[in-house]
């Protein structure tokens, strides 16, 4: 490897509370799901965002994104379920591939894609109607199902997303009643409920308590052994404690791809380390 | 804070508040005066009979039976016309031209209609659907109320859907519903209350205008149900009454005046205490 000579100790300024950080270990690798190939991408008013980014997230792995603001972090993931195609003037060039196909086709089915990749954003966004629904809502896009049949889908993806025993007894209630951790959950739930394989998290915990936090960690940490998820996040700790893979970025180019406890223990980039040690950004 | 400094300040604060206060009792008392003038010449004119009888002839009893309907009628036609028109030309305008030009132009010219003189409403549904039928109808009033009620239907429209938020419907396309699922199903439902809201006071607002039915649905002695035939309305049959020289006439005008302040003013507390049910 090569290390800068002006590289220092990363673990000394990286801090986790005192404790010797307990990172996600992965068993084995599993196989690669999606694969991100020379990908560019400009906003309307000619900002070039993202610089050839390469990499590539795994099946049943948390991969998190850091990187200060505006590194285009939040743009990758929105690239990979096209949400920029609802912004005319927004452009992008290369490839991802999800399971062998190149997903930024022009062909491709944008509404099959979406319920393939889910995502979650920053601020929870439950829809205006009962909790139930907001469950329902999504199952009823792509199945035809049963009464009991959905009664038992929404009971399921509730249960996954640990909610089910606080909001069992108000299911027909509206979803805005909700804290903003519950809400948070609700609409995690929402996107697992539509069996998806992929799930992608903008900074899921950003505007949640440190309580309601935790249990959304536990969640994606969870799902993680379930589902490809990538996970945007300005709280190192958090990349640290969920996820097994780590890419750093800065400027819209990829610094730093590796296993998460790399990055934060032996980054070989020296803007990695600078970042992780908390030196800027 | 030097004390010289805090109290000129606490002076010309107090200073403003009294203008303020001055301004707001002077808008006030108008309003309180001519409420007041309504409720004291008008409320003898309520009874039974108002909501019952045919307007009568100079000199004897009646009511204002027929005019009370035809301006329901008319309302109600005129909202069922413009209502639809209206949300899907906000919808359109709002959700799927937002940056195209003729969105714009289409905006503007919604806005000029928005404070366009109902007189030349009038006139306009006079030269298109009067005078090739030959004479006056309450369809042609009711079209011209629509007209009126149109573009404040679709402004509101424009103006509720812009306050959802764009994280609704980034949140319900990341599911993978379709657009118009989305629409239907998700930002409807969020701008609900709002779009009623701009519907109510689309009618407290026509349900009171008198120039666009003068030239259209002009009035009628007799009841009427029929829309193709020229019908009695409260704002033209008060505009007529209270100009004639017959006390009884007169008291209906009154009467009419205070019917229609109420209904509008129940309409006004509706709408907003909808409003108010979706902000809290």
């Amino acid at each position: 490897m090569n290390m800068p000579a002006d590289t220092q100790t990363p673990t000394q300024g990286f801090d986790m509370q005192a404790q010797a950080p307990t990172f996600v270990q992965g068993q084995h690798d599993q196989a690669v799901k999606l694969e991100v190939k020379n990908l560019d991408f400009w906003y309307q008013n000619g900002h070039h965002t993202l610089k050839n980014v390469n990499l590539a997230l795994r099946d049943k792995t948390v991969t998190a994104f850091i990187g200060p603001s505006g590194c285009g972090k939040s743009t990758l993931l929105r690239v990979f379920n096209r949400m920029y195609d609802l912004y005319p003037g927004q452009r992008v060039t290369g490839e991802v591939i999800l399971d062998g196909r190149n997903i930024l086709a022009k062909t491709e089915d944008l509404n099959q894609l979406r319920a393939k990749v889910g995502m979650v954003f920053q601020k929870p966004t439950p829809f205006p109607m009962s909790i139930y629904e907001n469950i329902a809502f999504g199952i009823r896009l792509y199945e035809k199902v049963s009464k009991a049949e959905m009664n038992n889908r929404v009971e399921q993806a509730l249960r996954e997303t640990a909610l089910w025993d606080e909001v069992k007894d108000k299911l027909h209630q509206s979803g805005l009643g909700l804290s903003g951790g519950q809400q948070q959950r609700l609409c995690i739930a929402r996107a697992v409920a539509v069996k998806p394989e992929v799930l992608l998290l903008d900074e899921p915990a950003s505007a949640l308590d440190p309580i309601s936090t935790a249990k959304v960690e536990d969640l994606i940490i969870k799902l993680g052994q379930q589902y490809c998820i990538a996970i945007v996040t300005h709280n190192m700790q958090q990349a640290a404690r969920t996820s097994l893979y780590t890419a750093f970025m800065y400027l819209g180019e990829l610094v730093e791809f590796d296993k998460t406890e790399k990055i934060f223990t032996a980054p070989s980039q020296p803007r990695t380390n600078d970042y992780v040690t908390g030196r800027f950004g | 804070m030097p004390g010289a400094i805090a109290a000129r300040r606490y002076r010309r604060n107090r200073i403003a508040i009294g203008f303020s206060l001055l301004a707001a009792a002077f808008g006030l008392f108008f309003l309180g005066a001519i409420l007041w003038t309504l409720f004291w010449n008008g409320i003898s004119a309520i009874n039974l009979s108002i909501f019952t009888k045919m307007t009568p002839p100079p000199g004897s009893s009646g009511g204002l039976a027929n005019a009370i309907f035809g301006s329901v009628a008319m309302t109600f036609t005129a909202i069922v016309i413009a209502t639809p028109i209206g949300i899907l030309a906000g919808t359109y305008l709002s959700e799927y031209a937002r940056d195209s030009k003729l969105a714009e132009a289409a905006r503007f010219v919604n806005d000029v209609l928005l404070s366009a003189p109902s007189i030349i409403v009038s006139l306009f549904v006079y030269a298109i659907l009067v005078v090739p039928f030959g004479h006056f109808s309450a369809w042609s009033g009711a079209v011209a109320l629509a007209v009126i009620a149109l573009p404040v239907i679709n402004r509101t429209t424009q103006d509720m859907l812009s306050l959802v938020p764009n994280a609704l419907r980034e949140a319900a396309a990341a599911l993978g519903a379709p657009r118009w699922k989305a629409m239907t199903a998700v930002i409807y439902r969020s701008a609900y209350s709002g779009i009623l809201t701009g519907v109510l006071l689309a009618v407290a607002r026509i349900s009171g205008e008198t120039a666009p039915l003068l030239f259209t649905a002009l009035s009628n002695q007799y009841w009427t149900s029929d829309m193709s035939q020229p019908m009695a309305n409260l704002p033209v049959v008060i505009f007529q009454f209270a100009m004639s020289p017959y006390d009884d006439w007169q008291r209906l005008a009154w009467g009419g005046a205070l019917i229609i302040t109420v209904a509008i003013l129940a309409l006004n507390i509706l709408a907003r205490s909808l409003a108010g049910r979706r902000s809290s």
